[in-house]
């Protein structure tokens, strides 16, 4: 299915969109937004947060060794 | 851009398209059933080979997330060449043809539904950066009106009456975003990664 997105990134940005467009595009914006915030509430988001934690912090101390 | 933020926001943002990424290249390797450990593990050490030294994306080099997938092709085949006995098991179903699991990289086609999954999800995450990107463009008050009515989805006149200001001052801070999306939507940088 065609984005509303797809006309935005396609023209001029000082051309106004119809209600309807605009509408489109602010519906698919918040379901992306309220999606990607939904996998950083994840238990796995915060899995993998910790375990870039965990090596970043490896890391930083093998280098401060050698 | 994301590469040009810390490491939190940059997994806040792109955890999904990394994960269907990483899943992409499990599978060109032949590799359909990957564990969540070590789908997490591999995402995990994607975010820090991008985050350190030898971080070298140039965006004048290519796309963003074509740079992002070469990096979970190269993750993936550290992590199935760190296993001894996967790596056997994955050259025994290819009847020990290959030698090199760089060569299975390109010995399958991709799978058109994780795909589709990572360019969806990749997109999502762009739209999301470019929001991010306008709150700094705008007062925090536009900014609030704006993600109260058109992301959580209360009502103009709720908002206004929150804000003691008219229904008109709302309607504006919606324009106001969306024109400033509108504007980052026509930069290069953004355009060149919306088309994938």
């Amino acid at each position: 299915m065609k984005s509303a997105w797809d006309s935005i990134f396609n023209s001029d940005a000082r051309k106004p969109l119809s209600p309807e467009e605009q509408e489109q595009a602010l519906r698919e914006l918040a379901k992306s937004v309220t999606d990607v915030s939904n996998v950083q509430a994840s238990p796995e988001h915060q899995r993998i947060s910790q375990l870039i934690r965990e090596k970043l912090a490896q890391q930083a101390q093998e280098k401060s060794r050698s | 851009m994301p590469y040009q933020t810390a490491w939190s926001t940059f997994f806040d943002l792109y955890h999904t398209p990394l994960r269907f990424a990483v899943l992409a290249a499990f599978r060109r390797c032949n590799w359909d059933r990957v564990s969540e450990e070590m789908l997490e593990e591999t995402i995990a050490d994607i975010v820090v080979s991008f985050f350190k030294a030898e971080f070298s994306y140039d965006r004048e080099n290519g796309k963003f997330r074509n740079y992002l997938r070469q990096l979970a092709a190269w993750r993936v085949r550290d992590k199935i060449t760190q296993l001894p006995k996967a790596r056997e098991t994955l050259m025994g179903q290819l009847d020990g043809e290959t030698t090199d699991v760089q060569e299975l990289d390109s010995s399958r086609p991709p799978d058109e539904a994780i795909e589709e999954k990572e360019r969806e999800a990749y997109r999502s995450a762009l739209l999301t950066t470019m929001l991010e990107d306008v709150r700094n463009r705008v007062s925090p008050q536009t900014f609030l009106m704006f993600e109260m009515t058109k992301i959580l989805g209360h009502s103009p006149e709720e908002v206004a009456e929150q804000f003691k200001v008219k229904r008109n001052v709302v309607d504006n801070a919606v324009f106001r975003v969306l024109g400033k999306l509108k504007e980052l939507a026509a930069q290069p940088e953004y355009r060149k990664e919306y088309w994938l």
